[in-house]
């Protein structure tokens, strides 16, 4: 159990670092971030 | 155990034959046929109390044999007892190796402890409310005064029914130290919490479940919980370590847009920055406004491949005064991330909508690589959250296992009173 929860602790540990590193935000995996690829330069005015 | 001599004789007030196992040893032996209770101390064989009770079976039958702890013991006696005040019952099976000598199988609501007589000597047993073995402190869990209700097999002293005596129990578990004391002597033990399928592999027979929570029974996470609570510290500390190294991000672009109410339709655009590797990127807004409201459409578009990333930001303040006190609610500051946004050339497009009647300047500061606090808490949580039943289901098990006593330590008492 111990080898079992040191295990978990130290992934969870390297998670976050690559996680930062890589610029993940976890909470906006519920949030309203949005993702489209726009085929027309939509935004040019 | 083989070679043990076993002497057999017959019952004075029955004729049934009795077989005496620990040769030697035994001075009391109880006919298997009549339950009379027989001098075993000489070769006389006198009667010591004329029963006419038809034997019980017990869960261990007298005579089995059973391997427990690489020792091959017998069972050779049986002794029930009853506590006079709480009327609860145990079981008290005797174990004998012509090597190793005798142990006790005790068994209580389906809980078992394999016990031993100490040869130490505790000058203060029986009042003490705690005890030292071996560096290791007993606490008392309970007092009484038992009497024998019932006894089969041989015994190597003299046991018959209603012998009474006082007993003081001591636990450290999953260890049980038992002081008792009758008119002749003082006798002390040490018992070890055992679990019952190992009985039952052990003499090969089926047990009775566990009711309740023992005395002595090893609590759990016991003695991992320590190492459970050293573990999710160190690395809570390493994940701080690392979210705090991250810094205040990097400015990449810095803004200011002027909105006017007429301009409703209008798009306002950064200038182009550059993103030089994979990170997350942090807008914050700010406007003066006062008892107004202002939303903000962000959309990150990547100038190469025209991928966007859409936000929404809201800024809302109103105060005033009512009833002699001022309030206010909401702010005039608006803050949204971005997150994993890949490398490259963008520029952020806002779309506004307020309620204004004038026009306000928006301030808005654009920072990549922010560090996101959110995703250390979001850690603490899933590494703390085990330590933390842990704990609680460790309290909840020894404040269950000290409701039976009326010692248990100020921590674990109900607080429930009688009166």
């Amino acid at each position: 159990m111990i080898r079992i929860f040191t295990f978990f602790c130290a992934s969870l540990v390297i998670m976050l670092a690559y996680a930062n590193y890589q610029g993940y935000v976890f909470s906006n995996i519920f949030s309203s971030q949005s993702h489209a690829a726009q085929s027309s330069n939509h935004y040019h005015k | 155990m083989a070679g043990n001599p076993v002497k057999s004789f017959s019952c004075p007030a029955c004729g049934g034959i009795v077989e005496i196992h620990a040769v030697g040893h035994t001075i009391s032996a109880v006919c298997a046929h009549c339950s009379t209770l027989i001098d075993t101390a000489n070769d006389h064989f006198k009667i010591i109390r004329k029963e006419h009770e038809a034997s019980r079976d017990t869960d261990i039958p007298i005579g089995a044999k059973g391997v427990l702890d690489s020792i091959k013991w017998e069972v050779i006696g049986y002794v029930e007892k009853k506590d006079k005040s709480s009327l609860s019952f145990w079981e008290e099976y005797l174990l004998f190796n012509p090597y190793f000598g005798f142990r006790f199988l005790i068994q209580s609501d389906g809980h078992w402890n394999l016990a031993t007589i100490t040869k130490r000597y505790f000058p203060l047993a029986g009042s003490a409310s705690e005890l030292e073995l071996d560096g290791e402190k007993f606490s008392v869990y309970c007092r009484g005064e038992s009497v024998v209700e019932y006894v089969k097999g041989e015994f190597y002293w003299r046991v018959r029914k209603g012998d009474e005596e006082k007993y003081v129990d001591y636990i450290a578990p999953p260890k049980m130290l038992s002081v008792e004391k009758n008119k002749q002597e003082v006798t002390e033990s040490l018992a070890e919490y055992i679990e019952p399928e190992i009985i039952e592999k052990a003499f090969a027979v089926g047990l009775h479940g566990k009711t309740g929570i023992a005395a002595n029974q090893p609590a759990p996470f016991a003695g991992k919980l320590g190492k459970i609570w050293k573990i999710a510290s160190l690395s809570i500390l390493a994940a701080f370590i690392i979210q705090w190294s991250m810094g205040s991000g990097t400015l990449v672009n810095n803004t200011r847009i002027n909105i006017a109410q007429n301009d409703k339709e209008k798009n306002y655009s950064t200038a182009v920055f550059n993103l030089p590797r994979r990170s997350n990127l942090s807008v914050r807004s700010s406007a003066p406004l006062s008892n107004n409201w202002m939303e903000l459409e962000l959309s990150l578009v990547n100038e190469s491949s025209n991928e966007t990333y859409q936000s929404r930001q809201v800024i809302e303040y109103y105060s005033g005064y009512e009833d002699g006190e001022s309030w206010s609610e909401g702010g005039q500051i608006a803050e949204s991330t971005f997150s994993a946004i890949p490398e490259g050339n963008y520029r952020l497009v806002i779309d506004p909508s307020s309620g204004l009647l004038g026009s306000s300047d928006v301030s808005m500061e654009i920072k990549r690589n922010v560090p996101a606090w959110g995703n250390f808490w979001i850690i603490f949580l899933c590494i703390i959250v085990f330590p933390v039943f842990a704990l609680l289901y460790r309290w909840s098990f020894e404040s269950r296992r000290w409701e039976n006593s009326d010692y248990a330590p100020a921590i674990y008492q109900s607080g429930e009173s009688d009166d």
